[in-house]
């Protein structure tokens, strides 16, 4: 009875989303920014398991590249930087639990009902001519037979992931992935020029000002 | 329509759980690094949905790959996001010596 109740599917569901869900529960409650940071780690690898299963291994990899290897260890740097200076731990109080309690549990109650009422499969969108996919001279060659190879419900290919993402970004997604390039420019020229030290010129009019016998405290205080 | 059938709708619930844990990061805690960290858990939320979609609720031949390509990008922004906030909050320290948010406040009437 268990076992026709519990399938593997559900089980494998729900263990990942009980790791997810609660290191985000550590991640909103701890106290020390630090904890809260490290436990962001577990619920990304909880999504991670998640893209796994539901057939997305690219998106399964840059979860744990750029989430777990990048973003976490970019906000560690970040807070470690900022207790260097603040000289003990940085400690997150919280305010107004009330109206974040209120204003959550309001939304999930909202989405859970819409959830609740809707027909999802009833939904699903008709298959899409071969024909309107990629023409076959723009796809490379060995690829067209593994493409169209896929029948109606063969979601297992995950080997074959990466290539489509691949080709799907470099062919119909060519716009998105531009602007996303600029963005990434951008945004590395941002970061870059916000968080660099002041230059010499920047300071110079401040030590002019400064009496001649001060100038190794201001000196001592730039580095 | 079984719940212990896994199908999008379990993705669904997840993700609008973890939007709200976000949510509620996002308005409760002070200190900016804090909410930083509640902004992350959103957008993963709004990732799971993507990639759900795709695989339940898409077309049923697997060649079109909208939900992963645009929660690639998504990723990406987040990447960016982070890059500038933290690099803002560093500045905001070295200029108010305080990383809460609500002591930023030069711009208040």
């Amino acid at each position: 009875m268990l076992q026709q109740l519990l399938s593997p599917q559900l089980v494998v569901f729900a263990v990942l989303a009980l790791v997810t869900l609660g290191s985000a529960v550590l991640v909103v409650t701890l106290r020390r920014v630090t904890h809260a940071a490290l436990a962001l780690l577990p619920c990304f690898i909880g999504i991670a398991g998640l893209y796994g299963y539901l057939n997305a291994g690219f998106m399964l990899a840059m979860q744990i590249i750029i989430y777990a290897g990048g973003i976490l260890v970019l906000v560690l740097f970040a807070i470690f930087l900022l207790e260097r200076r603040i000289e003990g731990p940085m400690v997150a109080a919280s305010h107004h639990v009330p109206a974040g309690v209120a204003a959550a549990g309001l939304l999930a109650v909202i989405l859970v009902l819409l959830l609740h009422g809707e027909p999802w499969q009833a939904r699903r969108l008709p298959a899409p001519e071969p024909e309107l996919g990629l023409a076959a001279g723009a796809a490379p060659p060995g690829f067209e037979y593994r493409f169209f190879g896929y029948g109606p419900d063969s979601h297992t290919q995950g080997e074959a992931n990466t290539q489509r993402t691949g080709l799907y970004f470099l062919t119909y997604h060519l716009l998105p992935f531009e602007l996303t390039s600029v963005v990434l420019l951008v945004a590395m020229v941002g970061a870059i020029l916000l968080a660099r030290k002041r230059s010499a010129e920047e300071e110079a009019p401040e030590a002019d000002e400064e009496p001649v016998p001060d100038q190794t405290a201001a000196g001592g205080e730039g580095t | 329509m079984s719940w212990l059938q896994v199908d999008a709708r379990h993705f669904t619930l997840l993700a609008a759980l973890l939007f709200c844990l976000g949510l509620y990061a996002v308005i409760v805690r002070r200190n900016s690094v804090a909410i930083l960290l509640g902004i992350e858990l959103m957008l993963n939320a709004a990732n799971i949905n993507l990639v759900a979609f795709q695989r339940y609720l898409g077309p049923s031949v697997n060649l079109v790959m909208d939900g992963q390509i645009f929660a690639l990008v998504v990723i990406t922004l987040a990447a960016c996001e982070a890059a500038v906030g933290l690099a803002i909050i560093l500045n905001v320290y070295r200029v108010l010596r305080t990383t809460t948010a609500d002591e930023v406040s030069l711009l208040k009437w």
